[in-house]
C-alpha cells in the first residue's frame, strides 16, 4: 500500500478541472468547417424565427401594382401574386414553422425517451403495457390522423401543432431507446449501482441516459426536420385552415395561384423550399458534432 | 458472519422445443463465512462458483435454500430489509471495463454511493469529498489524478482498484472478488491481489475469492479456506495449505495438477493427473458421483451412489469421495537446480 501511494508523488498537485459543456461544444464544432457552416445556418434561422417577425407589421401590405415583381432592393426575393414581398413572408412565416418543428422534436424525444427507457429498464408488465401503446402509435398512420384532427382542432398555435406531431411520432424512437436500454442494463456498472443501493431513478437518469444521450441529441435534430416536413406538408395540402402565412401556406398559395405556369413566380415558389432545404442541410452538417460533445471517449481524440 | 444454507440454483431451460434439460448451477451448497475470514471458491468454468458469489451478493435469487446474515435468515425479511442487508456484501466484477460507466467522470461514480452513505450517517457534502479521497488513497490511486477522469483514461489495474474503492463506499463486511484479476494485465495482478489481502487485514473485511487459480487464492489468503466446487457441488473444503499439500478428492487433484510447472526448477508432483476428458455437462448427472466420468479411480459404486460430504481431520476438512486418499500432485522443487 505504502509503495503504491508513494508511486504518485504528485498527490499535492492542484485538482484538474474538467472543461464545461460550452467549451467542449465550441471545440467540437470548430474542429470541422462543415460543422461551423451547419451551426451558422441553424443560428441564422433561429434568430430569424425569434426576431424576424417583429421587423414587419402584423398584416403584410399588399400592392396590386407590383404582382410577381422581379427582385429589387425593396423586395430582394420579388413579390407574390398579391404584390407582397416574398422575403417578408419568408421571415414572418419562419416563426410558426420552426417553433412548431422544435416543439414537435422536444415532444417526440420526451415521450420516446421516457417510454423507451422505462420500458427497457423495468421490463415485465410495465414493458408490456408501454410497448403495446408504442405498437398502437406506430400503427396509426400519422398523416391521415393529422388531417382528421385538423377538422376538429385548429392548429393556430405552434404548441398544438408540435404536440400533435410529437404525440404521433415517438413510437420509433421509443423502440430504439428501449433496445439500447436493454443492452445497457446488463452491463456491469448498472449491476454495481444496484448493488450499492442506488435508486432506480438514479440509475435511469445518471447511468443509462448519459450513455444514450448522443443518440437522443441526434434524434432531436432529426425530429426537427421531420417536424418541418410534416407540418409544411399539411399546409401545402391545404387540409389545415390557416390564419397566418407560413412556409407551407406560401407553397400552397403558390401552387393554387398558378405559380407553376409563370416563370416570374419562380422565386416565390422556390424561396420556402430553399429555406426548408437550408435548415435540413444545417442540421445534417451539425449532427456529427453531437457524438463528440456527449461521448467522453471521442472528446479528447 | 454469513451462513449459506443448502443453496440450489436451477436455470430453466430456454428453447424448450429442443428438449433441453434445466441447468443445475448449484446443488445444495452450504458454507460459513466468519467475519474477517477469507474463502476461495475454486473450480473450472461453469461449476457454479460465480453463481454462488452472485447469490451471496444478492444479485441473483436462489432456487431454494437460505442465506443467514449474522443470525438473521434473509428469507424472513421484507425485500427492502433484504436489500439493505445485501449492501454489506459487495461484488468486484471480473471485467473492470464493464463495471464503470463510460459516460460519467470517476469522481461522480464515487460520490453517488457516498452521498447515500452520508445521508444515512448524517454527514455533509464535505465528508463525501474527504471520504472519496480517503478511499482512493486506500486502494493506491492518486485522488487529484483520478477524480476528474473518465474510465477510459485508466489502465485495467487502476480501474479494478477504482472498482474496489467504489465497493468500499458503503462500508461492506464482505467483498466478493469474482475472478477479479483474470482480465488484468499479468504484471498488475499481484498489486490487486495484495490490495485485497491488505484490505482484509486492515479493515477486517471478509473476502470471498472466486478463481480457478489456486496460486492466486493462496496469495490473497494464505491462512484462509478453500472450497472446491464441481458442477454445483462442494467436493472438498479445507485450509488452503492443507488442500494444496494433500488434496483428497480426485477433482481437486486434477485442478492442482493443472498448475504450470517450472520445468528445470521444479518437477511435476508424483501423483499428477490431468483428466483426458473435458467437462461434459450433457452427461447424466443423476445418482452417483458427478466426477465419475472423468475420474481414474471410479468404480461401480461411484456410478450407483452419490458420495456425501464427509468430515475428516476433526471437522477442519470436508470431502466427498468414497475412496479418499491424499495425493501429492503439486510441483516439487528440484534440489540445487538453477536456470
Amino acid at each position: 500500500m505504502s509503495t503504491a501511494s508513494a508511486a504518485f508523488p504528485g498527490a499535492a498537485s492542484p485538482p484538474h478541472h474538467r472543461p464545461s459543456l460550452l467549451t467542449i461544444s465550441w471545440r467540437a464544432i470548430t474542429r470541422k468547417p462543415s460543422r461551423v457552416i451547419g451551426i451558422t445556418i441553424i443560428l441564422f434561422f433561429t434568430l430569424m424565427a425569434i426576431f424576424g417577425p417583429t421587423l414587419y407589421p402584423k398584416q403584410l401590405p399588399i400592392n396590386p401594382a407590383e404582382l410577381y415583381a422581379p427582385p429589387s432592393w425593396a423586395h430582394p426575393l420579388g413579390t407574390d401574386f398579391e404584390g407582397t414581398s416574398v422575403l417578408a413572408e419568408i421571415i414572418t412565416g419562419s416563426r410558426y414553422v420552426l417553433s412548431a418543428a422544435a416543439l414537435a422534436a422536444v415532444f417526440t424525444i420526451g415521450f420516446g425517451t421516457l417510454a423507451g427507457v422505462v420500458s427497457g429498464y423495468f421490463l415485465g408488465s410495465t414493458d408490456q403495457i408501454i410497448m403495446r401503446v408504442t405498437d398502437f402509435i406506430l400503427t396509426i398512420p400519422g398523416f391521415p390522423l393529422l388531417i382528421v384532427l385538423s377538422t376538429v382542432w385548429s392548429f393556430g398555435s405552434p404548441i398544438a401543432m408540435g404536440l400533435v406531431l410529437g404525440l404521433t411520432g415517438w413510437g420509433g424512437l421509443a423502440r430504439a431507446v428501449r433496445s439500447q436500454t436493454l443492452s445497457l442494463r446488463e452491463r456491469g456498472f448498472i449491476e454495481a449501482a444496484r448493488g450499492l443501493g442506488l435508486s432506480n431513478a438514479h440509475i435511469i437518469t445518471r447511468e443509462i441516459l448519459p450513455n444514450i444521450s448522443p443518440y437522443i441529441a441526434m434524434n432531436l435534430l432529426l425530429s426537427v426536420t421531420g417536424g418541418i416536413y410534416a407540418e409544411v406538408g399539411l399546409f401545402f395540402l391545404g387540409v389545415i385552415p390557416f390564419q397566418a402565412s407560413n412556409w407551407g401556406v406560401m407553397l400552397n398559395l403558390a401552387f393554387g395561384n398558378g405559380a407553376l405556369y409563370t416563370p416570374q413566380a419562380l422565386l416565390y415558389m422556390l424561396s420556402p423550399m430553399a429555406c426548408i432545404l437550408l435548415v435540413t442541410f444545417g442540421i445534417v452538417l451539425t449532427l456529427d458534432a453531437f457524438d463528440e460533445i456527449l461521448n467522453p471517449r471521442l472528446r479528447e481524440g | 458472519m454469513i451462513e449459506v444454507k443448502e443453496i440450489t440454483k436451477i436455470y430453466a431451460a430456454t428453447g424448450g422445443m429442443l428438449g433441453q434439460k434445466p441447468v443445475k448451477a448449484l446443488r445444495g451448497v452450504s458454507l460459513t463465512l466468519a467475519d474477517g475470514e477469507a474463502i476461495s471458491l475454486i473450480g473450472e468454468s461453469g461449476c457454479g462458483k460465480t453463481t454462488l458469489g452472485r447469490i451471496i451478493a444478492g444479485l441473483e435469487a436462489s432456487t431454494s435454500g437460505d442465506l443467514v446474515f449474522d443470525g438473521t435468515a434473509l428469507s424472513t425479511l421484507s425485500p427492502r430489509e433484504r436489500h439493505a442487508k445485501f449492501q454489506q456484501v459487495q461484488l468486484i466484477q471480473q471485467d473492470p471495463y464493464g463495471a464503470l460507466n463510460p459516460a460519467r467522470p470517476l469522481g461522480e461514480a464515487l460520490a453517488d454511493p457516498l452521498r447515500l452513505q452520508a445521508k444515512r450517517l448524517g454527514k455533509d457534502a464535505s465528508w463525501v469529498q474527504m471520504r472519496a479521497k480517503e478511499l482512493l488513497q486506500l486502494v493506491g490511486l492518486d485522488p487529484a489524478n483520478t477524480l476528474y477522469k473518465y474510465p477510459h483514461n485508466l489502465s485495467g489495474g487502476q480501474r479494478q482498484r477504482f472498482v474496489i474503492a467504489r465497493a468500499l463506499t458503503v462500508e461492506p463486511k464482505v467483498l466478493i472478488a469474482d475472478e477479479a484479476v483474470s482480465m488484468i494485465d499479468v504484471s498488475l495482478r499481484l498489486g490487486i491481489l495484495s490490495l485485497l489481502s491488505d484490505l482484509r487485514s486492515r479493515l477486517g473485511i471478509s473476502v470471498v475469492f472466486i478463481t480457478h487459480d489456486v496460486a492466486a487464492a493462496r496469495y490473497v489468503a494464505p491462512k484462509g479456506m478453500v472450497c472446491v466446487i464441481y458442477r454445483g457441488e462442494i467436493v472438498e473444503y479445507g485450509a488452503t495449505d492443507a488442500i494444496i499439500a494433500s488434496p483428497i478428492h480426485p477433482y481437486t487433484q486434477a485442478l492442482l495438477s493443472a498448475m504450470p510447472v517450472l520445468r528445470g526448477l521444479e518437477e511435476p508432483g508424483p501423483d499428477r493427473y490431468i483428466p483426458a476428458q473435458d467437462l461434459d455437462l450433457r452427461l447424466d448427472d443423476e445418482g452417483g458421483c458427478l466426477f465419475r466420468a472423468r475420474c481414474r479411480f471410479a468404480t461401480d459404486r461411484c456410478a450407483q451412489e452419490h458420495p456425501p460430504l464427509v468430515t475428516v481431520d476433526e471437522g477442519r476438512r470436508l470431502h466427498s469421495c468414497f475412496y479418499p486418499e491424499a495425493r501429492h500432485v503439486v510441483a516439487v522443487p528440484i534440489e540445487g537446480a538453477s536456470l
